[in-house]
């Protein structure tokens, strides 16, 4: 056996890093493997971000933001749209050194860092509780005890298996996604583009968020079990050759965004669920990164708090719920409404938003509130809101 | 896992130049056959009972079943 520690945080991604930051700064020994050499990369993501979603968390930084957001333009079917003028909405990070960041403020905070490291399974101890992980250490198999472990493996989730949870999905609770990063094209500065509809993205949307200096994420996200056939790539494929005359193909990327699963629990014994692991997704966005970084910080901070006062992992589920329960389960019954709507539901609801919003300029939103909005005043959602309701 | 005699073996074949390591079919694998390690996608194909999860749920078209 390897040199134990108090806690193990599995994943360096944005919440495996602040997991191992919070437990250092709780005063217990921590350790956080990645299995990948280098932190950041691949990433999967579309790297949008509210500003409250980070700055509650991390003080921004210039040298992960490559631009803030200003501006959200909504396109629907047949040229509908919808736009919303709020400055200071949001920033787009660039995640490769975002994630090495926050990785580094770990270590600062006191973890042990090991990259190349891919747990493998988890080891029990004669009581039953998990004692530690087994894991390929750069070609060689090691045993490493853990008084904690929290596993922050993203959306492939192989931790919460092995402790005996369920974190396994359907094809209709996952959305397939597939970006690329584009350069040499000319975008309205400091503006979110999306695009909806039956034909356009199935089940989703898809995204062009500007990273300043011609560059952008343009990718989508559909549900898998509304296109068997046709692939994620097809449409976005489709879709770049009409949005852009001239772009060139910088990278390419694939990736599964999970819904909220109520039903899985945020801990075991002495296991920690975070982040996508967890399944903390805004269901209706794909947007995570946000929900990684509270329940990461929140892991970490009750981890350390169980090797040392010895409480249970019942206090992270219940302040991670107090804070984005009620949120989750909004947002999930939304995506439940979101995947029956027809292309004309899409253009009134544009319609709807567009008349609340029009060019004015806001300094605040309350997804929540407007959402609810347009549910109320759509019969045709509210009954199916009722309906879903009375379903679960 | 006992195998009954008419059960299939499948065999879960990747393109690489296609996969993106993203781990979509791996969180929708029922039997734990898909794993993901920090080089690439890689079966377990005697776990493998034929649902076809990983394929439609893959956004590259990287993944096909064969059953010979
Ligand atoms: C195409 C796409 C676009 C997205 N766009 C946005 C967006 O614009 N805004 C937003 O908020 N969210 C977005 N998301 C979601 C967001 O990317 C995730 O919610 C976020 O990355 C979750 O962070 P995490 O730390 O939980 O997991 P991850 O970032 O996935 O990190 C998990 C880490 O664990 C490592 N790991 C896995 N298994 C092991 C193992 N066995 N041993 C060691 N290490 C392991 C992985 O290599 C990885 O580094 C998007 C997702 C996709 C797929």
């Amino acid at each position: 056996m390897n040199k134990a520690y108090d806690v193990i945080v599995v994943g360096a991604g944005p919440a495996g890093s602040l997991a191992a930051k919070h437990a250092a700064l709780g005063g217990v020994s921590t350790l956080l493997i990645e299995k990948h050499p280098v932190i950041g990369c691949p990433v999967c993501c579309a790297e949008a971000i509210s500003t409250t979603g980070l700055t509650n968390i991390v003080e921004p930084d210039p040298r992960w933001i490559c631009s803030e957001i200003e501006r959200v333009r909504l396109h629907g079917p047949g040229n509908s749209k919808a736009g919303i003028y709020h400055p200071k909405a949001g920033f787009v990070l660039e995640r490769k050194i975002f994630d090495r960041a926050m990785a580094e403020q770990a270590a600062i905070a006191g973890a042990d860092v090991k990259v190349g490291v891919d747990a493998l399974d988890i080891i029990r101890g004669n009581n039953g509780d998990i004692s530690g992980v087994v894991a390929d250490d750069n070609g060689r198999s090691v045993e490493i005890g853990a008084r904690v472990v929290i596993a922050a493996d993203g959306v492939e989730s192989q931790i919460a298996c092995r402790a005996g949870l369920n974190p396994v999905l359907k094809p209709k609770d996952i959305h397939s996604s597939y970006q690329y990063l584009i350069g040499g094209i000319e975008l309205e500065p400091r503006t979110l583009e999306f695009y909806f509809g039956n034909e356009t993205a199935p089940g989703g949307y898809i995204w062009v968020f500007g990273k300043g200096g011609g560059l952008a994420n343009v990718g989508l996200a559909i549900m898998p079990t509304k296109s068997p056939h046709k692939k994620a790539v097809e449409y976005l494929d489709e879709f770049i050759a009409r949005r852009f005359s001239r772009y060139k193909i910088i990278e390419r990327m694939t990736g599964g965004v999970p819904t909220y699963m109520e039903a899985l629990p945020l801990y075991k014994d002495n296991l920690l669920l975070c982040g996508d692991a967890a399944r903390v997704i805004d269901s209706l966005t794909g947007a995570g990164i946000a929900n990684a970084l509270l329940s990461g910080k929140l892991a970490g901070q009750t981890a350390a708090r169980m090797v040392r006062e010895g409480i249970s992992g019942e206090f992270y589920r219940k302040e991670f719920l107090k804070i984005k329960g009620r949120e989750l389960k909004f947002y999930y019954l939304c995506r439940q409404i979101y995947l029956k709507l027809s292309d004309d539901d899409v253009v009134n609801i544009l319609r709807f938003v567009d008349d609340i919003f029009g060019e004015k300029e806001i300094t605040g939103i309350n997804p929540f509130e407007v959402i609810t909005k347009i549910i109320m005043s759509h019969p045709k959602l509210l009954t199916l809101g009722r309906h879903l309701l009375t379903m679960n | 896992m006992i195998k009954m005699a008419e059960q299939k073996q499948y065999r879960v074949k990747i393109d690489f130049r296609k996969c993106g390591n993203c781990g979509a079919c791996v969180a929708v694998c029922p039997t734990e056959a898909l794993h993901l390690d920090q080089i690439k996608l890689s079966s377990k194909d005697e776990n493998c009972i034929g649902c076809e999860f990983c394929v439609i749920t893959c956004p590259a078209d990287a993944l096909a079943l064969s059953d010979e």
